[in-house]
């Protein structure tokens, strides 16, 4: 009892301390990245899409739509203009790309940089000739230098920078113009009339993420400013995002939040005042309600940093589980005073107390052990969900043991009322003779074993998401109009080095342009903005011929009158650049808040490589450490792609629905497995507490639950997935929890009443969470619903068998 | 207080009128208006002085020029170097060197310029207010000056502002360009010769004839444009 009046005291200065630390400000994480699985990739790939899928998860786009191009125009700078004056957005286009910036950072590899014209002028033309182009260029009068002419005296890098900036532009700007078809016109002049035009605005919201009130603000500012364009402009505004669900979903979890913690409390209040008629009673279960919630928020807070929302809709529906320890323990203690035991009997009271605190502590680590096998799903969203309740079980339970002693000893369960209503609900168990029983039994288990090879399984990803239809069917017209890329798909090249991994992504192009279904148009790399390091080493030597020693520089500013020694800066900036080669990895730093990172290199090989100094690429550094991320054009025949990619050992054609369904599907079957060990475990632990093989009978109660579910469940059609298996670890511990209160206890009537007002409040809160609009939530929900009828009926005729043989000792 | 308000007033009054009526107003859009030629053919010449900040000397050249408004510019630099720029109301511009094979002159900076010299050529103020906020000064020796700044902001990295200036005396347009380095060009170009208004331009013999004894591989092309096709290009 000390130890646990420790650990009771322990929690509460935590708890204390963590929210005056925090000072209350709770950071609430309504991400839905939590709900993604893991999609059995290597480390290297797997975080190389982390970063890829948060980068792209903060776009928005939206997309203007007007039939006058002047009226687009217009609508088109008045939107970015507006957008640019919220806060938490940056509006992205090719305008706003300083290029001033680009080229000042990407100056240092002039030198290995040429256009494929200036490659071949200068392998043709000799030095002075060269020269006197040169100076033709300066006398022209449309000649208008990206660089000074210090830096590029023959107009050759600004060529270059020109036309590999018109590339840039070319591939980042989006806007398109789509003629559409009038809606409900057939006619082709018609339709040629009715054309719309389409302006493309890519946003990026803030890296830090806002909180729930930010992003409900965020939401209205862009539906204030959406509603005032599209009345000035007479125009039409769609918009794409993660953000968009995101918010759904917060507002649908806060709803639901909302629902269920309070019809949970009032529904347990009610019981309570039904059950015991008295004020007194609610203090205990309402003090373990608040401080097993507590407690959880602080552990689950201080441990990610934030609490997930749907942690919070889970939470809520603990109330109803924790209230049951405080149900057993005036149940129990009511029963003790019913027996006579007197408080002067210490041994009685010992007695008492001991075999209850046993009960519970079986009670609650059964429970724990259902909600720790969610932390082993691969979902941090279950994961985050099995810290929390595990923490609020077991703080409740503190709190019933350690405070419990100091309630009322005149509480009383009302058993007239209880033992009416009860008394109705077993009428039709009555049936259930020790004949019966081991009948159904077995028929259960027949039933059962059929079941298992007909169940219907569903292990779809966008199950997770029921998102609101306008903001679907909006995301799916921008996809239409402005993207021109999968969402879900990609290649990924995986080297050793960034050398290779360039050599092998062209190889890669040289397959795809050698299969006939392809296009090699159609996959969009970074490695396309710049030359392989061969073709840079080549084009630095080509240049020899430009800033060598009496070559072409010296022959221009000879040519301009201006002293020789001028051209030596230059050729001293050449000659030390020998090793400087471009990387699609400073590319991808460049163009960061543009670009998402599509070429991965893991950070420390970057550290490592001091690049400024000349250092030989990197070939000595080990492991494969490095992605290229390559997206697909939409149209792409993609079976032609997975069957090259299998022919390819350093190409991953990832598809991420089919690969989470796969993820997801194993997930399912290795979680069936866990529960079948759960079981396995359990009993054990059954025989080695009672030490009696009929002890294992406890067992039955969740597993004929269990059973009972399955076949129901296959019966209606109902596909099992991920979230239907982790309910079933729930049903297994409070299956559990009421066998062993009916076993231990054998009060017979008062532990069955114990046992009813416990699973009533449960169902409450299971049924509350079945009617969630988050999918996940509901899934759990139903499950635990059905399956804990069934485990109140198991063990109410567990109970009953139990009472008859202790009356028939 | 009032006086000081009112000096004040002045002030600003005076410092207004004197720096620019901002932005594309129509007083200069009709100051734009009256720097462009009202013929529609004639030809004319031209001096350019580039300077280049390490540069000791300022890059001094001259040439002569041809404008058709149904066909578009050829621009002949005929001293230090020799070669033509071919300006196409098609969109199309090239490159036509004294020895060499003549090239396409494709660029952002290229259509941009080549644009404005046509805009201003034609007398076309659309193009012009729609790529440049203009702003408006006087200057003792040009008198009223315009002052050119792109609009497009890829265009701006280029090139800084063009300013336009036609002093009252002189029958020339003078042109500076300051490229992103502030590196200056000036351009005058002044008209020497006017042909007739004729729908087959082609067949007009004084233009056909300024034209070819100017650039006749220009003229070809100002007459039948046609992208270049070489081995390094599509």
């Amino acid at each position: 009892m000390i130890v646990w009046r420790s650990l009771f005291v322990i929690c509460i200065v935590f708890t204390l301390a963590f929210f005056f630390q925090s000072s209350g400000k709770l950071v609430v994480d309504t991400s839905l990245g939590d709900l993604s699985p893991d999609l059995e990739l290597d480390q290297s790939t797997q975080d190389a899409m982390d970063g890829l899928t948060e980068n792209i998860s903060r776009n928005i786009m939206f997309v203007v739509g007007a039939d006058d191009k002047q009226q687009l125009g217009a609508a088109k700078a008045d939107l970015s203009k507006r957008l640019s004056e919220l806060k938490p957005l940056t509006v992205l286009s090719s305008d706003a790309l300083s290029l001033t910036d680009i080229i000042d950072s990407l100056a240092k590899y002039r030198f290995h940089l040429l256009t494929a014209i200036a490659q071949k002028n200068i392998k043709q033309e000799s030095a002075e000739e060269l020269a006197k182009q040169a100076q033709a260029k300066l006398f022209r009068l449309t000649n208008a230098p990206l660089m000074s002419f210090e830096k590029d005296p023959l107009g050759v890098h600004s060529e270059y920078f020109s036309e590999f900036l018109q590339k840039i532009s070319a591939d980042l700007e989006q806007a398109q113009t789509h003629g559409s078809e009038a809606s409900s016109s057939d006619d082709a002049e018609q339709n040629k009339k009715h054309k719309k035009h389409y302006a493309v605005i890519q946003t990026k919201l803030q890296k830090d993420g806002l909180g729930i009130d930010g992003q409900n603000q965020l939401l209205a500012d862009i539906n204030t400013i959406s509603k005032d364009l599209k009345e000035k402009h007479k125009i039409e505004i769609l918009r794409s995002g993660v953000f968009f669900f995101a918010v759904d979903a917060a507002s649908k979890s806060k709803k639901d939040i909302s629902f269920i913690s309070t019809i949970s409390m009032v529904g347990v209040l009610l019981v309570l005042l039904l059950t015991f008629r008295s004020v007194a009673p609610l203090i205990l279960p309402f003090l373990s309600i608040a401080f097993g919630v507590a407690f959880a928020f602080a552990v689950s807070h201080f441990i990610y940093g934030k609490i997930h929302i749907l942690t919070i809709v889970f939470g809520a529906s603990l109330i109803g589980i924790v209230i049951d320890y405080s149900i057993h323990y005036f149940f129990h203690q009511s029963q003790a005073l019913s027996d006579g035991v007197s408080a002067s009997t210490e041994r009685g009271v010992e007695h008492s107390q001991s075999r209850l605190h046993s009960a519970l502590l079986l009670s609650l680590v059964t429970s724990l052990l259902g909600y720790l096998a969610l932390y082993f799903s691969q979902l941090d969203a279950l994961k985050k969900v099995a810290v929390f309740s595990c923490c609020g079980l077991t703080m409740a339970w503190l709190s019933v043991i350690c405070l419990g002693q100091y309630s009322s000893k005149k509480i009383k369960a009302n058993s007239a009322v209880i033992n009416t209503i009860l008394n109705v609900f077993k009428r039709p168990l009555a049936v259930f003779n020790p004949r019966i029983v081991v009948i159904t039994i077995v028929l259960l288990m027949m039933s059962l074993a059929l079941s298992i090879f007909a169940v219907k399984t569903s292990d779809d990803p966008r199950f997770f998401f029921t998102p609101d239809p306008e903001i679907l069917a909006s995301e799916v017209a921008v996809s239409q109009i402005a993207s021109d890329y999968e969402p879900g798909r990609f290649v990924v090249i995986s080297g050793q080095s960034s050398e290779e991994l360039i050599d092998l992504t062209e190889s890669f192009y040289d397959q795809v342009k050698a299969t006939p279904q392809l296009i090699a148009d159609n996959f969009k790399s970074i490695t396309q903005w710049l030359p392989t390091p061969q073709q840079q080493r080549d084009n630095y030597k080509i240049q020899g011929k430009l800033y060598g020693d009496n070559q072409a520089v010296d022959a221009l500013y000879s040519l301009l009158g201006a002293e020789k020694n001028k051209a030596e800066a230059i050729k001293t900036e050449y000659a030390n650049s020998e090793k400087l080669i471009l990387e699609p990895q400073q590319l991808n730093e460049l163009f960061k808040e543009i670009l998402p990172p599509l070429w991965y290199t893991k950070k420390q090989q970057v550290e490592q490589r001091p690049v400024e100094q000349g250092h030989e690429n990197s070939k000595a550094e080990a492991g494969d450490n490095f992605r290229n991320f390559i997206l697909i054009a939409k149209g792409t025949d993609f079976e032609a792609l997975e069957k090259l990619s299998n022919t390819m050992p350093f190409v991953n054609y990832v598809n991420t629905v089919e690969s989470a369904k796969k993820s997801l599907a194993d997930q399912r079957v290795s979680a069936t497995r866990l529960l079948l060990v759960a079981y396995a475990l359990i009993a054990l632990l059954i025989l080695s507490r009672y030490r009696k093989l009929s002890a294992l009978n406890i067992v039955l109660v969740p597993l004929c639950a269990t059973a009972a579910l399955i076949v129901l469940l296959n019966v209606l059609g109902v596909s099992f997935n991920l979230f239907h298996v982790m309910a079933l670890f729930l049903v297994l511990g409070l299956g559990m929890d009421y066998g062993i209160f009916a076993y231990e206890l054998q009060d017979g009537n008062v532990t069955q009443q114990a046992i009813f007002i416990s699973a009533i409040t449960s169902l409450l809160s299971f049924g509350l969470l079945g009617l969630s609009a988050i999918p996940v939530a509901q899934s759990f929900g139903m499950i635990l619903f059905i399956g804990n009828s069934f485990n109140l009926i198991a063990s109410l005729i567990y109970a009953e068998f139990l009472a008859n043989k202790a009356i028939t000792r | 207080m009032i006086r000081l308000f009112l000096l004040m007033l002045c002030l600003i009054g005076s410092v207004v009128s004197s720096v620019s009526l901002s932005a594309n107003t129509p007083e200069n859009i009709k100051a734009l208006k009256s720097m462009m030629p009202e013929a529609c053919n004639f030809s004319g010449e031209f001096s350019q002085s580039k300077q280049i900040k390490s540069l000791p000397v300022p890059l001094v050249s001259m040439g002569e020029f041809i404008y058709s408004c149904d066909l578009g510019l050829i621009w002949k630099t005929q001293k230090p170097i020799v070669e033509s720029l071919v300006f196409t109301n098609q969109k199309l511009n090239f490159l036509v060197p004294e020895k060499l094979s003549v090239e396409n002159l494709d660029g952002v900076q290229h259509d941009f310029l080549a644009n404005l010299l046509l805009g201003l050529m034609a007398g076309n103020t659309e193009f012009i207010t729609k790529e440049f906020d203009i702003q408006m000064s006087k200057n003792d020796a040009t008198g009223v000056e315009l002052s050119l700044v792109p609009k497009n902001k890829m265009v701006k990295q280029a090139i800084d502002s063009v300013v336009l200036a036609k002093p009252s005396t002189k029958n020339e347009l003078q042109i500076s360009i300051t490229d992103k380095n502030q590196q200056v060009t000036k351009i005058v170009s002044s008209e020497t010769q006017q042909y007739a208004m004729n729908d087959k331009l082609s067949k007009d013999a004084a233009f056909s004839e300024s034209c070819a004894s100017l650039s006749a591989d220009g003229c070809k092309l100002l007459l039948n444009p046609v992208r270049i096709t070489t081995s390094g290009q599509n």
